[in-house]
Protein backbone atom coordinates (compact mmCIF):
# COMPACT_ATOMS: atom_id res chain seq x y z
CA UNK A 1 0.00 0.00 0.00
CA UNK A 2 1.32 3.37 -0.92
CA UNK A 3 1.84 5.82 1.79
CA UNK A 4 0.65 9.16 0.99
CA UNK A 5 2.25 11.95 3.19
CA UNK A 6 0.24 15.60 3.10
CA UNK A 7 2.76 17.98 2.96
CA UNK A 8 2.29 21.67 4.32
CA UNK A 9 3.15 24.71 3.09
CA UNK A 10 3.91 27.50 5.46
CA UNK A 11 4.23 30.89 4.18
CA UNK A 12 6.13 33.79 5.71
CA UNK A 13 4.69 36.09 8.28
CA UNK A 14 2.52 38.45 6.88
CA UNK A 15 3.86 41.78 6.55
CA UNK A 16 3.13 44.92 8.67
CA UNK A 17 2.23 47.65 6.43
CA UNK A 18 1.68 51.28 7.13
CA UNK A 19 -0.31 53.31 5.01
CA UNK A 20 -1.28 56.94 5.44
CA UNK A 21 -1.87 60.01 3.18
CA UNK A 22 -0.61 63.01 4.04
CA UNK A 23 -2.66 65.88 3.26
CA UNK A 24 0.67 68.65 2.64
CA UNK A 25 0.06 72.43 2.10
CA UNK A 26 -3.18 72.54 2.55
CA UNK A 27 -6.48 70.76 3.58
CA UNK A 28 -9.49 68.99 1.90
CA UNK A 29 -11.78 71.99 2.72
CA UNK A 30 -11.80 74.92 1.71
CA UNK A 31 -13.55 78.07 2.30
CA UNK A 32 -15.07 80.71 0.24
CA UNK A 33 -15.23 84.49 1.05
CA UNK A 34 -18.54 85.58 -0.22
CA UNK A 35 -17.67 89.20 -0.14
CA UNK A 36 -14.41 89.63 -1.36
CA UNK A 37 -14.87 86.73 -3.73
CA UNK A 38 -11.85 84.76 -2.84
CA UNK A 39 -10.79 81.31 -2.01
CA UNK A 40 -9.33 80.57 1.33
CA UNK A 41 -6.77 79.26 0.41
CA UNK A 42 -6.84 79.74 -3.14
CA UNK A 43 -5.43 75.99 -4.91
CA UNK A 44 -4.90 77.91 -8.27
CA UNK A 45 -2.65 79.63 -6.48
CA UNK A 46 -1.00 77.62 -3.75
CA UNK A 47 -1.99 74.24 -4.78
CA UNK A 48 -2.95 71.55 -2.11
CA UNK A 49 -0.65 67.93 -2.13
CA UNK A 50 -1.84 64.47 -1.24
CA UNK A 51 1.14 62.19 -0.75
CA UNK A 52 0.72 58.24 -0.53
CA UNK A 53 2.66 57.06 1.67
CA UNK A 54 3.21 53.01 2.11
CA UNK A 55 5.77 51.19 4.26
CA UNK A 56 6.55 47.60 5.56
CA UNK A 57 8.26 45.96 8.08
CA UNK A 58 9.18 42.47 7.74
CA UNK A 59 9.74 40.51 10.75
CA UNK A 60 11.10 37.41 9.05
CA UNK A 61 14.13 39.49 7.53
CA UNK A 62 13.25 38.07 3.74
CA UNK A 63 12.69 42.31 2.58
CA UNK A 64 14.33 45.21 3.70
CA UNK A 65 11.80 47.46 5.90
CA UNK A 66 11.32 50.66 4.58
CA UNK A 67 9.21 52.60 2.04
CA UNK A 68 7.55 51.19 -0.41
CA UNK A 69 5.33 53.78 -2.04
CA UNK A 70 7.45 53.27 -5.43
CA UNK A 71 6.54 49.99 -5.67
CA UNK A 72 2.49 50.14 -5.42
CA UNK A 73 1.05 48.91 -8.16
CA UNK A 74 -2.37 49.57 -9.81
CA UNK A 75 -2.45 53.09 -8.16
CA UNK A 76 -5.17 54.95 -9.35
CA UNK A 77 -6.68 58.61 -8.41
CA UNK A 78 -10.36 59.55 -8.54
CA UNK A 79 -11.03 63.03 -7.85
CA UNK A 80 -14.83 63.86 -8.05
CA UNK A 81 -15.76 67.44 -7.50
CA UNK A 82 -17.32 70.29 -9.34
CA UNK A 83 -14.95 73.21 -10.77
CA UNK A 84 -16.81 75.75 -12.35
CA UNK A 85 -19.51 73.23 -12.71
CA UNK A 86 -17.53 70.61 -14.59
CA UNK A 87 -15.66 67.34 -13.47
CA UNK A 88 -12.18 68.64 -12.64
CA UNK A 89 -9.60 68.01 -15.95
CA UNK A 90 -6.44 65.49 -15.17
CA UNK A 91 -3.60 67.14 -16.16
CA UNK A 92 -5.12 70.77 -15.38
CA UNK A 93 -7.08 70.63 -12.05
CA UNK A 94 -4.92 67.76 -11.15
CA UNK A 95 -1.33 66.17 -11.19
CA UNK A 96 -0.28 62.88 -10.50
CA UNK A 97 3.49 62.20 -9.71
CA UNK A 98 3.51 58.60 -11.20
CA UNK A 99 7.14 58.52 -9.45
CA UNK A 100 6.19 59.08 -5.66
CA UNK A 101 2.29 58.67 -6.64
CA UNK A 102 1.31 62.42 -5.24
CA UNK A 103 -1.24 64.33 -6.23
CA UNK A 104 -1.22 68.02 -6.88
CA UNK A 105 -4.84 69.65 -6.34
CA UNK A 106 -5.09 72.89 -8.58
CA UNK A 107 -8.65 73.46 -8.57
CA UNK A 108 -11.31 75.58 -5.98
CA UNK A 109 -14.19 73.52 -5.14
CA UNK A 110 -17.45 75.10 -6.94
CA UNK A 111 -18.61 76.95 -3.09
CA UNK A 112 -20.84 75.04 -1.30
CA UNK A 113 -20.53 71.80 -3.07
CA UNK A 114 -18.63 68.90 -2.01
CA UNK A 115 -16.75 66.22 -3.73
CA UNK A 116 -14.24 62.87 -3.28
CA UNK A 117 -10.84 62.27 -3.62
CA UNK A 118 -9.87 58.19 -3.72
CA UNK A 119 -6.41 56.70 -3.82
CA UNK A 120 -6.40 52.92 -4.30
CA UNK A 121 -3.48 50.96 -4.37
CA UNK A 122 -1.51 47.30 -4.56
CA UNK A 123 1.28 45.63 -3.46
CA UNK A 124 2.60 42.69 -3.56
CA UNK A 125 3.90 40.69 -1.13
CA UNK A 126 6.46 38.41 -3.49
CA UNK A 127 6.98 36.03 -0.35
CA UNK A 128 3.60 35.19 0.13
CA UNK A 129 2.17 35.93 -3.41
CA UNK A 130 -0.25 37.91 -1.90
CA UNK A 131 -2.05 41.25 -3.56
CA UNK A 132 -2.77 43.62 -0.69
CA UNK A 133 -5.30 46.17 -1.56
CA UNK A 134 -4.77 49.74 0.06
CA UNK A 135 -7.65 52.24 -0.22
CA UNK A 136 -8.10 55.88 0.63
CA UNK A 137 -10.52 58.12 0.31
CA UNK A 138 -11.18 61.80 1.65
CA UNK A 139 -14.04 64.50 1.20
CA UNK A 140 -13.37 67.81 -0.40
CA UNK A 141 -15.59 70.58 0.53
CA UNK A 142 -15.86 74.17 -0.24
CA UNK A 143 -18.10 76.45 2.20
CA UNK A 144 -19.12 79.91 1.52
CA UNK A 145 -18.23 82.19 4.45
CA UNK A 146 -20.22 85.43 4.83
CA UNK A 147 -19.58 87.36 8.26
CA UNK A 148 -21.22 90.31 7.77
CA UNK A 149 -20.00 92.85 9.67
CA UNK A 150 -21.13 96.25 7.58
CA UNK A 151 -20.32 99.51 7.98
CA UNK A 152 -20.85 102.35 5.72
CA UNK A 153 -17.21 104.56 6.18
CA UNK A 154 -17.14 108.12 5.15
CA UNK A 155 -14.36 110.59 6.32
CA UNK A 156 -16.32 113.53 4.92
CA UNK A 157 -18.13 115.57 8.09
CA UNK A 158 -21.85 114.67 8.33
CA UNK A 159 -21.74 118.89 8.07
CA UNK A 160 -20.16 121.23 5.63
CA UNK A 161 -20.41 124.70 5.93
CA UNK A 162 -20.02 126.17 2.09
CA UNK A 163 -18.54 129.21 2.08
CA UNK A 164 -19.32 131.01 -0.92
CA UNK A 165 -16.01 133.06 -1.40
CA UNK A 166 -14.09 129.63 -1.28
CA UNK A 167 -15.62 127.89 -4.03
CA UNK A 168 -15.39 124.08 -4.32
CA UNK A 169 -17.43 123.94 -8.10
CA UNK A 170 -18.10 120.31 -8.35
CA UNK A 171 -16.92 118.31 -5.36
CA UNK A 172 -17.69 114.45 -4.37
CA UNK A 173 -18.64 112.82 -1.10
CA UNK A 174 -17.48 109.65 -1.36
CA UNK A 175 -18.30 106.89 1.18
CA UNK A 176 -17.64 103.27 1.20
CA UNK A 177 -18.99 99.94 2.18
CA UNK A 178 -17.06 97.77 4.70
CA UNK A 179 -17.49 94.48 6.03
CA UNK A 180 -14.72 94.52 9.07
CA UNK A 181 -12.03 96.40 7.73
CA UNK A 182 -12.16 95.26 4.37
CA UNK A 183 -13.66 97.15 1.73
CA UNK A 184 -16.94 95.35 -0.26
CA UNK A 185 -16.40 95.16 -3.87
CA UNK A 186 -18.49 97.94 -5.50
CA UNK A 187 -20.25 94.58 -7.85
CA UNK A 188 -21.34 93.33 -4.48
CA UNK A 189 -22.75 96.65 -3.12
CA UNK A 190 -25.33 98.43 -3.45
CA UNK A 191 -25.51 102.67 -3.03
CA UNK A 192 -28.21 104.66 -3.23
CA UNK A 193 -28.35 108.24 -2.28
CA UNK A 194 -31.53 110.70 -1.24
CA UNK A 195 -32.18 114.19 -0.41
CA UNK A 196 -34.61 115.31 2.87
CA UNK A 197 -37.13 117.78 1.29
CA UNK A 198 -40.63 118.40 3.06
CA UNK A 199 -40.29 116.23 6.17
CA UNK A 200 -39.46 113.50 3.99
CA UNK A 201 -36.68 111.68 1.99
CA UNK A 202 -37.24 111.32 -1.35
CA UNK A 203 -35.20 110.48 -4.75
CA UNK A 204 -33.09 112.79 -6.62
CA UNK A 205 -33.50 113.89 -9.62
CA UNK A 206 -32.30 116.02 -12.60
CA UNK A 207 -34.43 118.95 -11.60
CA UNK A 208 -32.04 119.05 -8.77
CA UNK A 209 -29.87 121.75 -9.87
CA UNK A 210 -27.33 121.09 -7.34
CA UNK A 211 -26.79 117.53 -8.67
CA UNK A 212 -24.46 116.36 -10.83
CA UNK A 213 -23.73 112.70 -10.85
CA UNK A 214 -23.59 109.74 -8.73
CA UNK A 215 -26.56 109.10 -6.95
CA UNK A 216 -26.47 105.50 -7.62
CA UNK A 217 -22.95 104.98 -6.57
CA UNK A 218 -20.84 105.36 -3.82
CA UNK A 219 -19.52 109.27 -4.78
CA UNK A 220 -22.14 111.46 -5.31
CA UNK A 221 -21.12 114.75 -7.50
CA UNK A 222 -22.51 117.76 -6.34
CA UNK A 223 -22.14 121.56 -7.61
CA UNK A 224 -22.01 124.17 -4.54
CA UNK A 225 -23.05 127.67 -6.81
CA UNK A 226 -26.91 125.26 -6.36
CA UNK A 227 -26.62 124.27 -2.46
CA UNK A 228 -28.47 126.63 -0.10
CA UNK A 229 -29.24 123.98 2.14
CA UNK A 230 -29.26 120.42 1.30
CA UNK A 231 -29.39 117.15 2.96
CA UNK A 232 -28.18 113.86 1.70
CA UNK A 233 -28.17 110.87 2.73
CA UNK A 234 -26.55 107.50 1.15
CA UNK A 235 -28.38 104.18 1.62
CA UNK A 236 -25.99 101.07 1.38
CA UNK A 237 -25.82 97.14 1.47
CA UNK A 238 -24.44 94.56 0.40
CA UNK A 239 -25.95 93.00 -2.78
CA UNK A 240 -27.50 89.85 -1.39
CA UNK A 241 -28.28 91.38 2.40
CA UNK A 242 -30.27 94.05 2.49
CA UNK A 243 -30.59 93.36 6.41
CA UNK A 244 -27.20 94.79 6.18
CA UNK A 245 -28.26 98.32 5.36
CA UNK A 246 -26.40 101.22 6.51
CA UNK A 247 -27.20 104.94 6.24
CA UNK A 248 -25.63 108.34 6.59
CA UNK A 249 -26.34 111.44 6.33
CA UNK A 250 -24.62 114.76 5.54
CA UNK A 251 -26.19 118.44 5.36
CA UNK A 252 -24.95 120.87 2.89
CA UNK A 253 -25.06 124.54 4.11
CA UNK A 254 -24.34 127.61 2.34
CA UNK A 255 -22.56 129.47 5.38
CA UNK A 256 -20.98 132.96 6.00
CA UNK A 257 -19.72 132.71 9.05
CA UNK A 258 -18.82 135.97 10.97
CA UNK A 259 -17.98 139.12 8.22
CA UNK A 260 -18.60 142.83 8.78
CA UNK A 261 -19.25 145.23 6.39
CA UNK A 262 -16.90 148.60 5.81
CA UNK A 263 -17.24 151.40 4.12
CA UNK A 264 -14.85 154.08 3.17
CA UNK A 265 -15.34 157.10 1.56
CA UNK A 266 -12.30 157.71 -0.47
CA UNK A 267 -13.48 161.22 -2.59
CA UNK A 268 -15.25 164.20 -1.36
CA UNK A 269 -15.26 163.08 2.33
CA UNK A 270 -14.64 167.01 2.65
CA UNK A 271 -16.13 169.18 0.81
CA UNK A 272 -14.11 171.80 -0.75
CA UNK A 273 -14.92 174.62 -3.51
CA UNK A 274 -13.40 172.51 -6.02
CA UNK A 275 -14.83 169.12 -5.02
CA UNK A 276 -16.73 167.44 -7.67
CA UNK A 277 -17.91 164.56 -6.14
CA UNK A 278 -17.89 162.43 -3.32
CA UNK A 279 -17.00 158.14 -3.56
CA UNK A 280 -17.48 155.33 -1.34
CA UNK A 281 -15.98 152.15 -1.81
CA UNK A 282 -17.77 149.19 0.26
CA UNK A 283 -16.01 145.95 1.31
CA UNK A 284 -16.33 143.27 3.53
CA UNK A 285 -14.22 141.81 6.12
CA UNK A 286 -14.02 138.16 7.34
CA UNK A 287 -13.06 137.46 10.78
CA UNK A 288 -9.47 137.41 10.39
CA UNK A 289 -9.33 140.37 8.39
CA UNK A 290 -9.02 139.73 5.27
CA UNK A 291 -10.97 141.35 2.51
CA UNK A 292 -13.75 139.20 0.38
CA UNK A 293 -12.74 139.80 -3.37
CA UNK A 294 -15.64 140.22 -5.48
CA UNK A 295 -17.73 140.92 -2.58
CA UNK A 296 -20.96 141.49 -4.56
CA UNK A 297 -20.84 138.35 -5.96
CA UNK A 298 -21.84 136.61 -2.68
CA UNK A 299 -23.15 139.78 -1.00
CA UNK A 300 -25.85 141.94 -2.29
CA UNK A 301 -24.43 145.69 -1.38
CA UNK A 302 -26.02 149.09 -1.45
CA UNK A 303 -24.37 152.02 -1.36
CA UNK A 304 -26.82 154.87 0.40
CA UNK A 305 -26.15 158.49 0.68
CA UNK A 306 -27.15 161.05 3.26
CA UNK A 307 -27.29 165.00 2.81
CA UNK A 308 -27.47 165.01 6.93
CA UNK A 309 -30.62 166.06 6.37
CA UNK A 310 -31.66 162.27 7.61
CA UNK A 311 -32.85 161.27 4.18
CA UNK A 312 -30.97 158.41 2.56
CA UNK A 313 -30.60 157.97 -1.18
CA UNK A 314 -29.72 154.97 -3.50
CA UNK A 315 -26.83 155.41 -4.98
CA UNK A 316 -25.23 152.18 -6.43
CA UNK A 317 -25.37 148.39 -5.98
CA UNK A 318 -22.06 147.05 -5.77
CA UNK A 319 -18.93 148.17 -4.17
CA UNK A 320 -18.63 151.85 -5.53
CA UNK A 321 -21.28 154.37 -5.20
CA UNK A 322 -20.65 157.80 -6.28
CA UNK A 323 -22.60 161.21 -6.17
CA UNK A 324 -22.01 164.44 -8.36
CA UNK A 325 -21.87 167.39 -6.15
CA UNK A 326 -25.38 168.53 -6.96
CA UNK A 327 -26.64 166.28 -4.55
CA UNK A 328 -24.14 167.49 -1.93
CA UNK A 329 -26.04 169.21 0.83
CA UNK A 330 -27.34 172.87 0.02
CA UNK A 331 -26.68 173.77 3.32
CA UNK A 332 -22.90 174.10 3.85
CA UNK A 333 -23.64 173.42 7.64
CA UNK A 334 -24.66 169.77 7.32
CA UNK A 335 -22.64 166.86 6.74
CA UNK A 336 -22.85 164.20 3.95
CA UNK A 337 -22.18 160.55 4.60
CA UNK A 338 -22.62 157.11 2.91
CA UNK A 339 -23.83 154.03 4.12
CA UNK A 340 -23.92 150.57 3.04
CA UNK A 341 -26.39 147.97 3.24
CA UNK A 342 -24.63 144.16 2.42
CA UNK A 343 -26.90 141.24 2.96
CA UNK A 344 -26.48 138.03 2.23
CA UNK A 345 -26.94 136.06 -1.43
CA UNK A 346 -28.65 132.75 -1.30
CA UNK A 347 -27.37 130.60 -3.54
CA UNK A 348 -28.15 130.14 -7.35
CA UNK A 349 -32.03 129.03 -7.32
CA UNK A 350 -34.57 128.04 -10.12
CA UNK A 351 -36.63 130.79 -10.58
CA UNK A 352 -39.99 129.50 -11.09
CA UNK A 353 -43.39 130.04 -12.68
CA UNK A 354 -46.73 128.94 -11.15
CA UNK A 355 -44.95 126.41 -9.64
CA UNK A 356 -42.89 125.42 -12.49
CA UNK A 357 -39.40 125.99 -13.68
CA UNK A 358 -38.68 128.92 -15.80
CA UNK A 359 -36.46 128.02 -18.99
CA UNK A 360 -34.99 129.67 -21.89
CA UNK A 361 -33.42 126.99 -24.47
CA UNK A 362 -33.84 123.83 -22.18
CA UNK A 363 -32.04 125.91 -19.29
CA UNK A 364 -33.18 126.18 -15.89
CA UNK A 365 -33.02 129.95 -15.25
CA UNK A 366 -31.42 130.62 -12.14
CA UNK A 367 -30.84 133.38 -9.58
CA UNK A 368 -29.55 134.68 -6.61
CA UNK A 369 -31.63 136.82 -4.11
CA UNK A 370 -30.70 138.46 -0.69
CA UNK A 371 -31.97 136.26 2.08
CA UNK A 372 -32.94 139.70 4.38
CA UNK A 373 -35.50 142.00 3.56
CA UNK A 374 -34.15 145.58 2.37
CA UNK A 375 -34.27 147.73 5.63
CA UNK A 376 -33.91 151.30 5.03
CA UNK B 1 -8.11 89.83 8.57
CA UNK B 2 -4.18 88.07 8.57
CA UNK B 3 -2.43 88.39 4.91
CA UNK B 4 -3.60 85.25 3.18
CA UNK B 5 -0.39 85.61 0.69
CA UNK B 6 3.53 86.03 0.98
CA UNK B 7 6.49 85.65 -1.28
CA UNK B 8 9.34 84.37 0.75
CA UNK B 9 12.59 84.10 -0.81
CA UNK B 10 14.05 80.74 -2.34
CA UNK B 11 16.08 79.97 1.24
CA UNK B 12 12.52 79.63 2.95
CA UNK B 13 11.06 78.04 0.19
CA UNK B 14 14.08 75.31 0.85
CA UNK B 15 13.91 74.86 4.43
CA UNK B 16 9.80 74.23 3.97
CA UNK B 17 10.64 72.14 1.28
CA UNK B 18 7.78 73.93 -0.98
CA UNK B 19 9.60 75.22 -3.65
CA UNK B 20 8.53 72.08 -5.76
CA UNK B 21 5.23 72.75 -4.73
CA UNK B 22 5.13 76.69 -5.38
CA UNK B 23 4.67 78.96 -7.90
CA UNK B 24 8.06 80.99 -8.29
CA UNK B 25 11.50 80.63 -8.62
CA UNK B 26 15.17 81.15 -7.64
CA UNK B 27 15.27 84.90 -8.18
CA UNK B 28 11.41 86.32 -7.59
CA UNK B 29 11.23 84.26 -4.65
CA UNK B 30 7.94 81.38 -4.13
CA UNK B 31 4.13 82.64 -3.64
CA UNK B 32 3.50 81.12 0.18
CA UNK B 33 0.20 81.10 2.12
CA UNK B 34 0.11 81.92 5.47
CA UNK B 35 -0.56 78.29 6.16
CA UNK B 36 2.41 77.29 4.46
CA UNK B 37 4.40 80.06 6.91
CA UNK B 38 2.09 78.74 9.86
CA UNK B 39 5.19 76.52 11.39
CA UNK B 40 8.02 78.67 10.58
CA UNK B 41 6.61 81.89 11.53
CA UNK B 42 5.31 84.85 10.03
CA UNK B 43 7.49 87.74 11.63
CA UNK B 44 10.69 85.04 11.05
CA UNK B 45 9.86 84.62 7.40
CA UNK B 46 9.14 88.79 7.01
CA UNK B 47 12.31 89.52 8.87
CA UNK B 48 14.14 87.20 6.31
CA UNK B 49 12.88 88.64 3.69
CA UNK B 50 9.51 87.65 3.21
CA UNK B 51 6.60 90.06 2.09
CA UNK B 52 3.42 89.98 1.81
CA UNK B 53 1.08 90.75 -1.21
CA UNK B 54 -2.50 90.94 -2.19
CA UNK B 55 -4.95 88.26 -3.50
CA UNK B 56 -4.34 90.44 -7.04
CA UNK B 57 -1.13 90.70 -6.38
CA UNK B 58 -0.60 86.60 -5.88
CA UNK B 59 -2.39 85.72 -9.00
CA UNK B 60 -0.67 88.31 -10.81
CA UNK B 61 2.50 86.54 -9.48
CA UNK B 62 1.11 83.13 -10.27
CA UNK B 63 0.28 83.83 -13.73
CA UNK B 64 3.77 84.31 -14.66
CA UNK B 65 4.04 80.07 -14.05
CA UNK B 66 1.29 78.79 -15.07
Amino acid sequence: MKKVTEGHIIKPTPLETMFSMKELYGTLSQKYDAINGLYIADRTLTPFVLKPEFSVSDITGMIPNGDYTAQLINCVWTVKCKVKGNAPVAGKDYVINEKTWELTLKCNLDPDTSGEISFSADFIDSRRGDVLKRYWRGELSCLSETQWRVSLRTEWPQRTNLIPWKNRGVFSIPVQLMNGDQKLPDSSSVYKWQVFENEKWREIDNMDLWYREGKNVKAISVEQKYIQSVTLRCMAWPKDNTLELQVVAFLLKRYYGYYEDDLNIIEGAYIFPETGRAVAEASVITRNGGHIANAEQYFDIEILYSRGDGQWWHVAHGTRGEVTRSMFPIDSTMTHSFAEQTRELTAEIPITVDGSYLLIDGQVITGQFPIIDRDI
Amino acid sequence: MIPMYYIIPAAIAKKLAIAEYRYGNETDGYLANCGDLAGYGIEQAISEGAREITAAEAVKFAHKYI
